[in-house]
């Protein structure tokens, strides 16, 4: 007997509201061919409160290209301007002028429902402009905006962004106006994430930003600053610089995280730790300072700024310590002598050692040095 | 502790932080704070005993993590602190805890949503319908139909009229 046919059709008895919530996880693609299952299902799609547009991989060739934005008129002609909660868009492919237009007017559209997330991926070049709304709209808390080089044609004419608490920016350059812009903007901005972004600014001026990740930033200016960041709490910071520095170049950080909780420091690149190694004399005590993660290290100077974040920091727990492949001399004697101990007690530490011929003998170093640093250790880990 | 009765009489006795999982059964007790018995009246005690499973485990990794940021807060030299990184474990644990949780047929599952839907746990529900997404999510037309026993219920002309209707949605 074949128990298929008497088997039930639960779902379909469901509530509209508890199947609209399960359509809003598909993509927009998948939520609107479940209106052919049935009857009952026909209509559930154009109630979601969630548009996403996940065009990342099938949209290369004219066919595919034209075929997708026939579906994303269509979509929006069909809901048209009922509430949005979130409105998402990837997108891959190379846009004539035209479909440029129908791209930033569908984008418009949305903006119009007044979502309040809105995640816009753009991986290619040349790209849609993005319309003047998007970056004045009162409802979006959280926005995410990729692009391949610039997210904008030219500087935005107004930031107003009301509502925003977390903000990322990816593969874009930024400028000092573009910040300052988007810190003014934004008056209640919690969280800024800025991934693979050439960084040409010289500040970040906010008392109200409580995370900033900075991913795989390249510094192309000369003097960076960590300005009024008294709210921050949870700073990741990951930095290179793409120029060769000179002995006048700046980097104002360690003075400028006076609350911060945890921190993650990797500097890519070898200038960047010679700019922290001189900013040294301007730490503050960072008192509340629980969880440190510090790389990329390499030479028996960096130990300068182990040293410092543990003198400076009397509460820290946890600490991280990160060592590159190009590992020279890790300087046994240059801390071993001192009798004293910068810091009291770790609850935990982290060797990361890439793995290399010498990697046991780089551990070993460590730890010994360490012990020298630190009075007791609660636990050591090596990976 | 609060008694709470499903809807074929079995009665479960539960810490009150645990029932307060649910938003309706909080507004209850805030409206009135002696009460001690609530029937369920949608719930049997079958899926019941699942959901506070569920209620169960996520007050014990809450009040641990609470306890452990409190330690580190308090206890300045952290002799006897719990390690910041059991706090970080803990999550990634719950989440798994979550997925193994979530693995169960298909009957249960339609009782779970409407049970989180009805008790209003939200924690509960996005896990629910999302489990629910991830089984749409890849499948023909033909394979939900397959999978949740979904009559077709159109005629040949109704189904062709539909797909004339979107072009777009079918290309």
């Amino acid at each position: 007997m074949d128990g298929r046919d008497l088997a039930i059709d639960r779902i379909s008895d469901m509530p509209n509201p508890l199947l609209t919530q399960i359509l809003s996880l598909l993509t927009t693609e998948e939520a609107v061919r479940t209106c052919i299952l049935s009857k009952r299902w026909t209509d559930l799609w154009t109630s979601t409160d969630t548009l996403d547009f996940d065009f990342g991989s099938c949209t290369f060739g004219f066919e595919r290209r034209n075929r997708s934005l026939r579906f994303i008129q269509g979509v929006l002609n069909r809901r048209g301007f009922s509430p949005l909660d979130k409105f998402k868009l990837r997108w891959q492919s190379h846009l004539n002028r035209s479909d440029r237009g129908i791209v930033e007017e569908c984008i418009s559209h949305a903006v119009a429902c007044m979502p309040r997330l809105i995640y816009i991926h753009n991986n290619r070049d040349p790209i849609f402009k993005l319309p003047d709304s998007i970056l004045n709209c009162g409802s979006v808390k959280e926005m995410s905006l990729l692009a391949k080089y610039s997210l904008f044609e030219s500087q935005p004419k107004s930031i107003n962004l009301p509502s925003l608490k977390k903000l990322e920016i990816g593969h874009t350059s930024i400028d000092d106006d573009l910040i300052e812009m988007f810190l003014l903007g934004c008056p209640v901005l919690e969280e800024l994430a800025l991934t693979c972004c050439p960084l040409m600014f010289e500040e970040i001026n906010s008392n109200v930003l409580k995370k900033l990740t900075i991913e795989r930033g390249c510094l192309e200016t000369t003097s960076f600053t960590l300005k009024n960041a008294s709210s921050l709490v949870t700073a990741d910071l990951d930095i290179s610089i793409s120029y060769y520095t000179y002995y006048e170049d700046e980097l104002n950080l360690l003075g400028g995280l006076p609350n911060v909780t945890s921190l993650r420091l990797n500097a890519t690149s070898r200038d960047v730790l010679r700019l922290l190694n001189k900013d040294i004399p301007n730490c503050l005590i960072l008192n509340n300072l629980k969880s440190l993660e510090l790389g990329v290290l390499e030479t028996r100077y960096d130990w300068d700024l182990v040293v410092c974040f543990l003198q400076h920091s009397p509460n820290l727990k946890k600490l991280v310590l990160n060592f590159g492949h190009r590992v020279t001399s890790l300087g046994k004697k240059h801390y071993r002598e001192k009798n004293s101990f910068p810091h009291e007690f770790l609850e935990i530490m982290e060797i990361r050692v890439l793995e290399t011929r010498v990697k046991k003998e780089i551990e070993e170093t460590v730890v010994e040095i360490m012990g020298a640093l630190v009075k007791t250790i609660g636990k050591i880990v090596t990976l | 502790m609060i008694t709470l009765t499903s809807s074929d009489g079995v009665q479960f006795d539960v810490r009150e932080a645990v029932a307060k999982e649910s938003q309706i059964i909080r507004d209850m007790i805030q409206d009135d704070c002696v009460i001690t018995n609530i029937p369920l009246a949608n719930v049997n005690h079958k899926i019941l005993s699942i959901v506070l499973e569920y209620c169960q485990m996520h007050v014990d990794k809450t009040e641990m993590e609470v306890n452990a940021s409190k330690h580190q807060t308090t206890t300045g030299e952290g002799s006897s602190s719990v390690p910041v990184a059991l706090k970080v474990s803990s999550n990634k644990n719950l989440n798994d805890w979550d997925k193994e949780f979530i693995n169960v047929d298909l009957d249960t599952l339609y009782d779970l949503i409407l049970a989180a839907n009805y008790l209003n746990i939200s924690g509960l529900l996005n896990l629910t319908t999302q489990a629910a997404a991830d089984i749409i999510k890849g499948k023909t037309t033909e394979e939900i139909r397959a999978t949740f026993n979904i009559k077709n219920d159109f005629t040949p002309e109704e189904e062709a009229a539909i797909r004339k209707e979107n072009p777009w949605a079918f290309e």
